[in-house]
């Protein structure tokens, strides 16, 4: 076996060892080689001491109120728009793209219209955040679609 | 209508009857799909604490760590009817997990290392007065301990974090690991090698 603290070529070797993750075979070769290796076995030891003393990291019990709160999260979001939508919220995932450039297009338009050349103060407000608004929606939506490149879109991280 | 707790005991036999083709978390999913909603609840109670925990152990804050934890099951249930069993289901719900916890420490919006951690630490004095001794110094060089691994884990780059935090607790394979964070099998196992790297110069000695 090639030194894999000093070659780097397979340095997961040590990890999964020291994990207690190697298949036995492997393990049995890596353990002949740690015989005769100061490097990979200091490392392996370290290695071991880390996997322990990550142990200790505790975190608290689940509030014992977690699943009402979230049940009753759950029973305000999933609306009658949303049961409205349902059958059509693949193509709207397809689509979701276009959907929020159209989106931002119309509310855009409607404050042209409702408000025609806006006094200094509101041109200011609208200036400021609507930018970010669109910023906000599109860097979701980045987001969303770089997830999908390596999982169809269908099962990457849902919008709400 | 959302699911209830109640009605989970009926759908246990039906779906523990199940042949193991996919993970029984898939299977369990695809019934949620098909409208069989208190499965649900047998993935939320399977997924609940380790999801939690996860989220802790990322953003140092037990009720932003809940708070994130509801969103991420609440997307699970939301999306139940695009769901396609492309990847194992754990992968996919920690992806969702990471993801958010990620924008939430982008974002800044929390306090980390709030009450909880502060608070066993307050026991500790308190708890010398009741304890024989030797357990009373015992319990605080555990405290310490602990305290040291949690400053040298929270001191990780996020997505080394993210990443050791997968490969310690929730025992994820590399693979699973990358389409978690988005990334190459390669560029975990580095991540990962650059995280044991640090972790094993603040922490070896406690071997
Ligand atoms: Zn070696």
């Amino acid at each position: 076996m090639n030194c894999p603290s000093r070659g780097r070529e397979n340095p997961e070797l040590l990890l999964d060892y020291s994990a207690a993750k190697l298949p036995r075979q492997l393990a049995a070769e890596l353990e002949a080689h740690l015989h005769e290796c100061r490097a990979c076995s200091e490392l392996v030891a370290q290695q071991q001491a880390v996997w322990s003393a990550l142990d200790l990291l505790a975190a608290p019990e689940v509030s014992a109120t977690f699943d009402r709160e979230l049940y009753n999260r759950i029973g305000q979001q999933d609306s009658w728009w949303s049961r409205l939508i349902r059958p059509i919220r693949p193509a709207l995932v397809l689509w979701r793209g276009p959907l929020v450039a159209a989106t931002c297009l119309v509310i855009t338009a409607g404050i042209v219209l409702e408000f025609g050349v806006p006094q200094e103060h509101k041109a200011t407000s609208v200036e400021i955040v609507q930018p970010e608004q669109v910023v906000h929606a599109l860097d979701d939506i980045e987001m969303f679609e770089s997830f999908d490149h390596s999982v169809p879109p269908a099962s990457s991280i849902p919008e709400l | 209508m959302p699911p209830q707790p109640e009605s989970l005991k009926g759908v246990e036999t039906s779906v523990g009857g199940c042949a193991a083709t996919l993970d029984y978390d898939t299977e369990l999913m695809i019934q949620v799909r098909e409208g069989h909603e208190a499965s649900f609840g047998l993935l939320l109670e399977k997924h609940r604490s380790s999801v939690v925990h996860f989220l802790y152990r990322m953003v140092e804050n037990q009720a932003v760590a809940e708070e994130l934890a509801q969103e991420v099951f609440l997307r699970v249930y939301r999306s139940r009817s695009t769901y396609e069993p492309t990847a194992k289901f754990t992968t996919w719900l920690f992806r969702i997990a990471t993801h958010l916890a990620l924008n939430s420490l982008r974002d800044g919006k929390h306090e980390r290392r709030q009450e909880s951690l502060d608070n066993a630490s307050d026991e500790a004095p308190s708890r010398q007065v009741s304890d024989s001794r030797p357990s009373a110094e015992a319990l605080m060089v555990r405290e310490a301990k602990m305290e040291e691994v949690r400053r040298a884990v929270a001191a990780l780059p996020e997505k080394q974090r993210a990443a050791v935090l997968m490969h310690k607790y929730q025992e994820m394979d590399y693979a699973q690991i990358a389409k978690a964070l988005h990334t190459s099998e390669s560029a975990v196992k580095s991540l990962l090698f650059r995280a044991y790297e640090t972790l094993r110069a603040r922490l070896a000695h406690m071997g």
